[in-house]
Order: C-alpha cells, then sequence, then structure tokens
C-alpha cells in the first residue's frame, strides 16, 4: 500500500479515495491546485511530518467504506479492491466504484467466499458492493 | 438502476471469463507471425515479380489466417467478456473453433507453399468450419447484449465481413479445381480488401475505442465520429467490392467512404492520445501508434489506386508490405504486448492477491526486447515496402531479415511474460496478509 501511497501523486490518490480528502486538509496539504505533485513533496511543500501523515492516510485506507478505482489502469482496480477486501471483517460491506462492470473480478470475489451486488448509479460509474459473510 | 447480483455464476464455466482461451489464440498467433517473418527471407525473390505467385500466397495466408485472424478471435474471447460484458456464448465451442481454424491454416499453408489445390480446398472448408463457429459463438453472446455500443457494433460489423471474406476465399479456392471466375484478379483484390477493411478495420477500431482510453487513462471517444466510421465502412466497403468487381464507377466514391471512417478513426486516436493522463508512452502503445500511423499511410496509398495514381503489382506489394506490416502488424503486436502480460497476470497472480506478495504486471513485461522489436520491425517493414517498390531482390532480402530480427525480438518479449505460467507454486489458504501490486 505504501507503495501507492507514495508513488501516485495527492490529487489521483483523492480521486482513487475520496476519504483521504478531510486528511489531506488536516494536514494543511492542498489536494487540488496543489495535487499534482507527490506524497513527500507535498508533506514538505505544507511542512508536514511524513511518517504521521502516512500513518493518518494508511489508517483511513485500511477502513472499509468506499473504494472509488475509475480512471486507473487495468489490472489497478483490480488489485485495490482485492487488497480491501482482504481486511473486510464479517459482515462488514466495501463499496467499489468501477468505470465499467469487473467481470473479471467477480470469480476472484466469489473464491473468497465474498457475496456482491452491482449496479449502475450513473452512466459511466458502475458500483459494487461487497461484503463477507 | 440496473441491480445486478453475481452476473458470474459461481462455477460456471461458460460464464467465467477464461484466460487459457485468448492465450491460446494469441500465443498461436504469435508462433504465426514469427514463422512468417523467418519464411520471408527465403521467398524474397518472389516479391521481385508478380504476387499472384504460391510462395507469396503462402506467406500472405500465414500472416493473414495465423497472425492476423488467430489474433483477433484471441482477442474477441476477451473482448466480449471484457468489453461487452458478456460471457462467450461457449467456450468449449470456441475451443473447437480453435481446432479447426489451426488445423485449417496450416492445412491452407502447406498446400499454398505446394500450389496443391484440392488439399487447399478441403483446408479451406476445415477453416470455414471454424471461422462458423466463432461467428456462431459470438453472434449468440453479442444477441444477448442489453445494449449496443459502439465496439459491439463495430464487433457485429466485423464478423459479417469476416464471413463475406470467408465467401470470396472460397470462391477463389474452388475456382483453382473448377475454373468459374471470368477474372480472377478483381476477385482477388476484392477478397483482400473486403478482409482487411470489413474483417481487420472493424475490429481495429472497436477495440482501439475500449482499450485504448483505458491504456492511455483518456476519456473514452463519443460522438459523430464513430457513426462516420461505422456508416463509412458499412457503405464504403460493400460498394468498393461491387465497384472493382462490375461497376467501376463506384470505386472511387467507395474508397472515399472508406478513407472519410479511416479519417474518424484517426481522430479519435489523436483526441485519446492528447487527452491522456498516462505521462509515459511504454513500448506497446508506440507499437500500436505506429500502427495508426500505417493505417494513415495504406488509407493514402489504397487512396492513390482507387484514383489510378498508383498502378501495377510492385506498387501493389508495397501497399501489401505496408498494409499488412506497417498497419495490421503494427497494431497487433502492440495490442499484444499490453494483453498477454495482463493475461498471463490474471492467470497466475490475481488469484494470489490479498493473500500473498504479487509481482506486478511491469514485472511480466519485457522492455529491452520491446524496445529492439519496435526498432527492427519498424526498419524492416519501411526498407521491405520500399525494396518491394523497387522490385530489387538483393535488397528486399535484406530488409526481410531485419524483419525476422525484429519478429524472434517479440517473440521473446511474449515469451517472457507467458514463461510465468509455469511451475508456479499452489496457492497458499486464505491468509489475511498486507500485500502489494501494481499495474503497469
Amino acid at each position: 500500500m505504501d507503495g501507492t501511497l507514495m508513488t501516485a501523486t495527492v490529487a489521483e490518490l483523492v480521486r482513487q479515495d475520496p476519504r483521504l480528502r478531510p486528511v489531506f486538509e488536516t494536514f494543511g496539504i492542498n489536494h487540488c491546485c496543489g495535487g499534482h505533485v507527490g506524497l513527500a513533496q507535498a508533506a514538505a511543500a505544507a511542512g508536514a511530518p511524513l511518517e504521521r501523515l502516512l500513518t493518518a492516510l494508511r489508517e483511513t485506507q485500511a477502513t472499509p467504506g468506499t473504494l472509488d478505482v475509475r480512471g486507473l489502469e487495468p489490472p489497478q482496480p483490480l488489485v485495490r479492491v482485492l487488497e480491501r477486501v482482504a481486511r473486510l471483517e464479517p459482515g462488514e460491506t466495501l463499496t467499489v466504484v468501477l468505470d465499467r462492470r469487473p467481470i473479471f473480478l467477480y470469480p476472484l470475489l466469489e473464491e473468497r467466499g465474498l457475496t456482491h451486488e452491482t449496479d449502475e448509479p450513473e452512466p459511466g460509474a458502475v458500483r459494487v458492493r461487497v461484503r463477507r459473510g | 438502476m440496473n441491480l445486478s447480483r453475481a452476473p458470474c455464476a459461481s462455477g460456471s464455466d461458460a460464464a467465467r471469463p477464461v484466460a487459457a482461451l485468448p492465450l491460446t489464440f494469441l500465443a498461436t498467433a504469435a508462433a504465426a507471425f514469427l514463422a512468417a517473418a523467418l519464411a520471408a527471407p527465403w521467398v524474397a525473390a518472389a516479391l521481385t515479380g508478380h504476387y499472384y505467385q504460391p510462395a507469396l500466397f503462402a506467406l500472405t495466408h500465414t500472416l493473414t489466417l495465423g497472425w492476423i485472424t488467430l489474433s483477433i478471435i484471441g482477442a474477441s474471447c476477451q473482448i466480449v467478456p471484457a468489453v461487452l460484458e458478456r460471457p462467450l456464448a461457449s467456450a468449449r465451442a470456441q475451443w473447437v473453433a480453435y481446432g479447426a481454424l489451426l488445423i485449417g491454416a496450416l492445412g491452407m499453408v502447406a498446400h499454398f507453399a505446394l500450389a496443391e489445390w484440392i488439399g487447399l480446398a478441403w483446408a479451406a472448408g476445415l477453416l470455414a468450419i471454424g471461422v462458423l463457429i466463432h461467428v456462431v459463438n459470438l453472434a449468440v453472446a453479442l444477441a444477448r447484449l442489453p445494449r449496443w455500443t459502439f465496439t459491439a457494433r463495430c464487433t457485429a460489423l466485423a464478423l459479417g465481413g469476416l464471413v463475406v471474406t470467408l465467401g470470396f476465399g472460397g470462391a477463389l479456392a474452388i475456382n483453382h479445381l473448377r475454373p468459374f471466375i471470368p477474372s480472377v484478379f478483381p476477385m482477388l483484390h476484392v477478397h483482400v480488401h473486403v478482409a482487411l477493411l470489413a474483417w481487420v478495420l472493424p475490429m481495429v477500431i472497436g477495440v482501439a475505442a475500449h482499450a485504448y482510453p483505458t491504456f492511455l487513462l483518456a476519456p473514452e471517444p463519443r460522438g459523430w465520429l464513430g457513426g462516420l466510421q461505422l456508416w463509412g465502412l458499412a457503405l464504403g466497403v460493400p460498394c468498393l467490392a461491387i465497384g472493382v468487381l462490375a461497376v467501376p464507377g463506384l470505386v472511387a466514391p467507395a474508397s472515399l467512404a472508406v478513407t472519410a471512417a479511416i479519417g474518424g478513426h484517426l481522430a479519435w486516436v489523436a483526441g485519446m492520445v492528447r487527452r491522456r493522463r498516462q505521462p509515459r508512452l511504454d513500448w506497446p502503445l508506440r507499437f500500436v501508434l505506429t500502427g495508426t500511423a500505417g493505417l494513415a499511410l495504406a488509407a493514402t496509398l489504397g487512396l492513390g489506386f482507387a484514383f489510378e495514381v498508383l498502378t501495377g503489382p510492385r506498387a501493389a506489394a508495397a501497399y501489401g508490405v505496408i498494409a499488412l506490416g506497417g498497419w495490421v502488424s503494427f497494431t497487433i503486436a502492440g495490442m499484444m504486448l499490453k494483453i498477454v502480460p495482463l493475461l498471463v497476470w490474471s492467470r497466475v497472480y490475481a488469484p494470489r492477491v490479498g493473500r500473498q506478495s504479487v509481482p506486478s504486471v511491469a514485472a511480466l513485461a519485457w522492455p529491452s526486447a520491446e524496445r529492439v522489436a519496435y526498432a527492427l520491425l519498424l526498419a524492416g517493414v519501411a526498407a521491405l515496402a520500399l525494396a518491394a517498390a523497387a522490385g530489387d531482390g538483393r535488397w528486399i532480402a535484406r530488409a526481410a531479415l531485419v524483419v525476422a530480427g525484429g519478429a524472434v525480438a517479440f517473440a521473446a518479449a511474449l515469451g517472457h511474460a507467458l514463461a510465468h505460467l509455469r511451475g508456479q507454486p499452489p496457492l497458499p489458504a486464505v491468509r489475511r496478509l498486507p500485500v502489494f501490486g501494481a499495474g503497469r
């Protein structure tokens, strides 16, 4: 996960997981206009301690909720979802937003004993709710 | 709101995408490309004369059937589930089609080389069975589509083009046994152009509209240019065929309609490249974009023939090299270098994500081999086209050797990815571990 955190730009991280936005705001990092830089550079510019920022981002990412994997090159959406659902506890649900139906993801979810249902809340967005147990 | 629960029924082989199927088609196609490229220097002398020769027919059908058609059909096995979001009607039938296509194509190439026409007709019949199984398999899947996207329409158009290509090819094969075609060359030209413009091109533009934005990280193209591409081909190619066979006055307007369709495709690709978020063009993407430039050049030469600015077998040989080598081969090679590592990764490593550490897709690629393949194929194809136009046998042989070197490097790059299919340890019991995985 740190590999992604350290290689993606701030804007990409927020786009992939909007829950990270308040974390950046807390640390005084501009995720919109100044979001084109990497995490280390953004933290340095805002005078934020990188280790604390990373810990906060990791904790937020570790919390089940919504995962937006639109605009990522294959197989990144599949990787991100499988990494996240590995941490799902019984009874927990993860909502994933994708560009299209993840036809190759479904069997992998089923192999792991996860149930899923898919809908299309708006054109160009597919939502998959993944639930363990 | 369209709600569906578990669209891939658990344990259903028919519904579950099968990576082995497209991988087998694509690996076989790559082997055919390598075989054709290695054989090319041996038949180079034939390119100095007229193209109507058994050795050249054997070579071109190794490319068109073995390399191009098997690639496209293999890619279709991936496109239908991944892009059209529907499983193949029958994976088992597709394996039967693979067997018929492989044996049929091998038989056709061998009998072309031997100039043995009865065997050719039998092999063509077997190939036709494979083609028809594939067409029915995809048509059933298409018939179940809830909505007809641009890619779905292109796929349907291409399937029709494949059947018509098969019809013209079959007529030419029968004509060798019982001559009934008054003039073979117009029929041969129609066979070639229907194959390229009604079978290959619709699949290329259909896949491009979906796969290119996926890999370039660009918005999917929309708008009237899509209609221009579809209508330009749907109207232009039949009119071109009729024009070449019976109504010469139709050739020029039909060629303009096809060129307009190609122009629409080129404008879409240019737009995707301009608006891409992918900062770096890797070698597979450079292959694909070079193939697009090759299409523009081939279309220009095609217009030259339509308006009789270009004539003669040498110009036709150069045109064929640009179309098959510069456009189709670069496009297919680029897509293959993107898709094969992804398919191998999906088959070997995707089930392990979230359970253990897995390599990235990029780790399956071999950029150095891709770079060498790109350089040699580009130089070789350009030199081969020029040498064929000049009718210089010595330079044709040298250029063919460079192409062969490029094909070896291309095969090595694919082999590097395919090697990951072997010797993978069994999956461990499910554990929850932090994992790392990154895309290309």
